[in-house]
């Protein structure tokens, strides 16, 4: 069953991967389109951007503190602090795609956003073992181009049209709660529950700091509490 | 600032976080403390995103009635670890948000 599977076939596969997660990509990429092009004052400028970085949460903050007045180095470090967890899944899916050519696996890492990761990673595996291994890539190719696509039309979307949307409709919601489901699958280790308590607080705790200090302060003290915790676990 | 060297800058930046396991696992292996550090930055960041807004009006704690965020995020929260489905939980804590908003 399925043991062979043309590139075609995965690519296709791939994209249907994806469909669940439109929900969440549709109004993230209007709401994320539309601030943006209300800070940078240009529709061209906020799409560019939107489309490059190809990572939501990482241009919400950048662009935010942007509006503060933050300077351009302190945007980068929000932008590596926030994405630091596509090391995360890089990580998990380079045994997948280390047998390509560098050109491959470069454009690839392109397509490494959440969900693209969290909605492939299974099927990777399982094909990993089977005959399908040989054209898996095109699964994960299928998934992130679909994505991509589908957030750079919202984000368009949502740059032209953006300041027809009402506040009322509680769109910056929609992210927040797609994060919550991303973490519904991650808080299952005592550890990362303990890490994900110790950021949420502190980050609470300091949200009134200008330039997302609180969001670093957050994130510094979960991954603190995180290592701490699984010294203890580890018995030493 | 202008808009060309942002983009560059913070696509650059976010490239590296994609590209740099990738090149690096070709050549080394992971040593368990850095994958277990790594680890952790998923919890961290997501949590420090979402509790401040959830919880926080303009930097201030707000925990009444009056922040449907709250309640939306509780349904969203069990819709997500009961069904796994994405889609459910997003309809579900918006659907809260705005049955509570209108009720008031």
């Amino acid at each position: 069953l399925n043991s062979i599977l043309t590139p075609r076939a995965q690519f296709l596969d791939g994209m249907r991967a994806q469909l669940p997660t439109l929900a969440g990509v549709i109004p993230f990429g209007l709401a994320a389109g539309a601030y943006t092009a209300n800070v940078l004052n240009s529709a061209p400028g906020a799409i560019a951007l939107h489309a490059a970085m190809f990572a939501g949460r990482g241009q919400m903050i950048a662009v935010q503190m942007l509006d503060e007045g933050a300077p351009l180095l302190l945007l980068m470090l929000a932008a590596l602090i926030v994405n630091l967890r596509n090391m995360v899944y890089a990580a998990g899916l380079a045994p997948h795609i280390n047998h390509l050519s560098p050109r491959w696996r470069a454009f690839l890492a392109f397509f490494i956003v959440d969900t693209v990761f969290a909605f492939t990673i299974e099927r990777l595996r399982r094909d990993s073992a089977s005959a399908a291994a040989a054209t898996r890539h095109f699964y994960l190719l299928g998934s992130g181009v679909f994505t991509f696509v589908v957030w750079t039309a919202a984000g368009i979307i949502g740059a032209v049209f953006g300041q027809r949307i009402p506040g009322s409709w509680g769109l910056e919601l929609v992210p927040q709660l797609a994060f919550i489901y991303v973490l519904s699958g991650n808080l299952r280790t005592r550890t990362n529950v303990i890490a994900g308590m110790a950021a949420g607080l502190v980050a609470t705790a300091f949200a009134w700091l200008p330039l997302q200090l609180g969001l670093f302060a957050g994130v510094l003290a979960g991954m603190a509490a995180g290592m701490l915790a699984g010294q203890r676990e580890a018995g030493t | 600032m202008s808009t060309f060297l942002l983009i560059v800058a913070l696509t650059a930046v976010t490239y590296f976080t994609r590209i740099i396991m990738i090149v690096l696992i070709g050549k080394t292996r992971l040593t368990p403390r850095m994958a277990q550090v790594l680890n952790l930055t998923v919890p961290a960041v997501f949590m420090a995103i979402v509790a401040p807004v959830i919880l926080t009006s303009a930097g201030a704690l707000n925990l009444t009635v009056v922040n449907a965020r709250i309640p939306a995020a509780l349904v969203a929260a069990v819709i997500a670890f009961r069904t796994r489905s994405m889609a459910l939980t997003i309809g579900a804590g918006m659907l809260t948000f705005w049955l509570w908003r209108f009720l008031q």
